[in-house]
């Protein structure tokens, strides 16, 4: 099966988010289906009032990207963050980092992460706990850092990283992600935290593996040649770890994306040349 | 004279705007407007920067020969900033420590630059004073503006009156790349607005 309009794409990315989704709403409760419902809404909303005012199509909207972008902002965002929170970042993402750079294929940083960056950087203080059944506790991910050997324990901490490898599986199995990319970004982060000389277990906990599928593959802000997207997709996985672990922040994975998008061009014309 | 003292004006502070139209002096602009007191301060200091050196420069139009009048504008730019810079050090050392290194480099300014090489150097004394002024106070406008904007979502804060906790404001606000955001932003609204409406036709 080959689905090629970049609408029936855009929806099958969201769909393909569901699981990683419902994991969350098994871990963390009913609070996560609140925020979905926030950041689509807040989403949504904003897509509209940018093609208003640039006279655009308003049936553009139902091209599903806000969506995909709401659905990712969603799961990057901590569950419980205040509404208003995860509304700003939704509007960030779609009205600043899509719309004002020309819309839809245009942009060059990832909305999602874009958001994700603008909230983390501006309201810290809801990053640091996850909360789940109203009981706040570090991240496990956080604990790691500190050398807890009680993180990572339990499976229920891989249930995440299954659940979006689940959904990123069958993208990558209808062709809908180019597999180079999270390949790519898995070797590059594999290969960082062995130099680095990491807990293996770390490298599925945050949103290493969602990242892995979901964010890394979209085809706007990767780089475009073959060649340039193994080198743009490992350049990122490196730098996911190694920020983590010398980052000011536990997971600082849509930070590592934000500077891979940058680098994209880079990475195709380094390619490029180095063949020549 | 007089006859001509509005259209200078208003062309100097709306449609040759330093700021929105012409984009000069961002950098002093991005580093100051983190708080309308400083923003205010040094469009205040600017305005009289460009005010007392146009008038200066438009007196020694015929003096001054064109192959060196750049370092001559720029030493009697440097003279006002360093008498602001002393005056401002004995008499309001907080608000002087506060500006740094921004109140010196009013002399890089290159809004004043612009005003003086274009404007003051081929004008009467009296209209290079009034452009100097004027153009200082569309800055200054711009730029308390950029800073009430920028002070409001970071603090929460409008003036005295704290409309929502200084915990729950947007810290990238007041970082460098909020700064950014929000001036395009504002351009972007005066962009609109001036297709718009008839009222700003020409103007801002």
């Amino acid at each position: 099966m080959k689905i090629a309009n970049s609408t029936a794409i855009m929806w099958s990315v969201a769909a393909a988010t569901l699981p990683a989704l419902a994991a969350a709403t098994y871990l963390y409760g009913w609070g996560v289906c609140q925020q979905l419902f926030i950041t689509v809404s807040a989403a949504t909303l904003c897509e509209l009032i940018c093609l208003r005012w640039q006279g655009k199509p308003l049936a553009a909207a139902a091209d599903g990207s806000a969506v995909v972008a709401a659905c990712i902002l969603t799961i990057a965002l901590p569950p419980y963050v205040p509404w208003g929170v995860a509304a700003a970042a939704a509007i960030f993402a779609i009205g600043l980092a899509k719309h004002c750079y020309g819309g839809l294929g245009n942009n060059p940083f990832n909305p999602a992460m874009a958001g994700y960056a603008l909230a983390f950087i501006s309201f810290p203080e809801y990053f640091n706990a996850w909360t789940a059944d109203a009981t706040s506790h570090p991240t496990p991910l956080a604990l790691a850092r500190l050398g807890d050997p009680l993180a990572a324990t339990t499976w229920l901490l891989a249930l995440p990283a299954l659940a979006a490898a689940a959904g990123g599986g069958v993208l990558l199995l209808l062709r809908l992600a180019d597999w180079r990319l999270p390949l790519a970004f898995c070797l590059g982060a594999v290969a960082t935290s062995m130099a680095l000389a990491l807990d293996w277990q770390t490298l599925i906990q945050g949103g290493l593996v969602f990242a892995a599928f979901f964010v890394i593959t979209d085809p706007v802000t990767a780089a475009t040649s073959r060649g340039g997207r193994w080198c743009y997709a490992a350049l990122v996985g490196a730098l996911a770890i190694w920020l983590r672990q010398h980052g000011s922040h536990s997971d600082s994975i849509a930070f590592a994306i934000l500077i891979g998008n940058v680098l994209a061009p880079l990475c195709d014309l380094a390619v490029k040349q180095w063949r020549r | 004279m007089t006859s001509a003292v509005f259209p200078i004006a208003t062309a100097a502070a709306l449609q040759q705007n330093v700021v929105t139209v012409r984009l000069l002096a961002l950098c002093p602009m991005l580093a100051v407007s983190v708080s309308v007191s400083a923003a205010l301060t040094l469009g205040v200091l600017t305005t009289l920067v460009m005010m007392s050196t146009g008038t200066v420069v438009a007196l020694l139009r015929h003096q001054v020969p064109d192959a060196v009048r750049l370092p001559v504008l720029l030493l009697l730019t440097a003279s006002a900033v360093v008498l602001l810079d002393l005056a401002m050090a004995a008499e309001a050392a907080n608000m002087h420590r506060q500006l740094g290194i921004f109140l010196p480099l009013i002399i890089t300014n290159c809004a004043v630059l612009a005003r003086l090489e274009l404007f003051a150097r081929k004008q009467q004394p009296l209209a290079a004073a009034i452009d100097g002024a004027a153009s200082g106070i569309g800055m200054t406008a711009v730029l308390v503006l950029l800073a009430f904007l920028r002070e409001f979502f970071a603090t929460g804060a409008v003036a005295t009156f704290q409309l929502f906790p200084a915990s729950s404001g947007f810290v990238a606000a007041g970082l460098p790349a909020g700064g950014f955001i929000l001036f395009g932003l504002l351009l972007a609204v005066i962009n609109k607005l001036k297709k718009r409406t008839d009222l700003l036709k020409g103007c801002v």
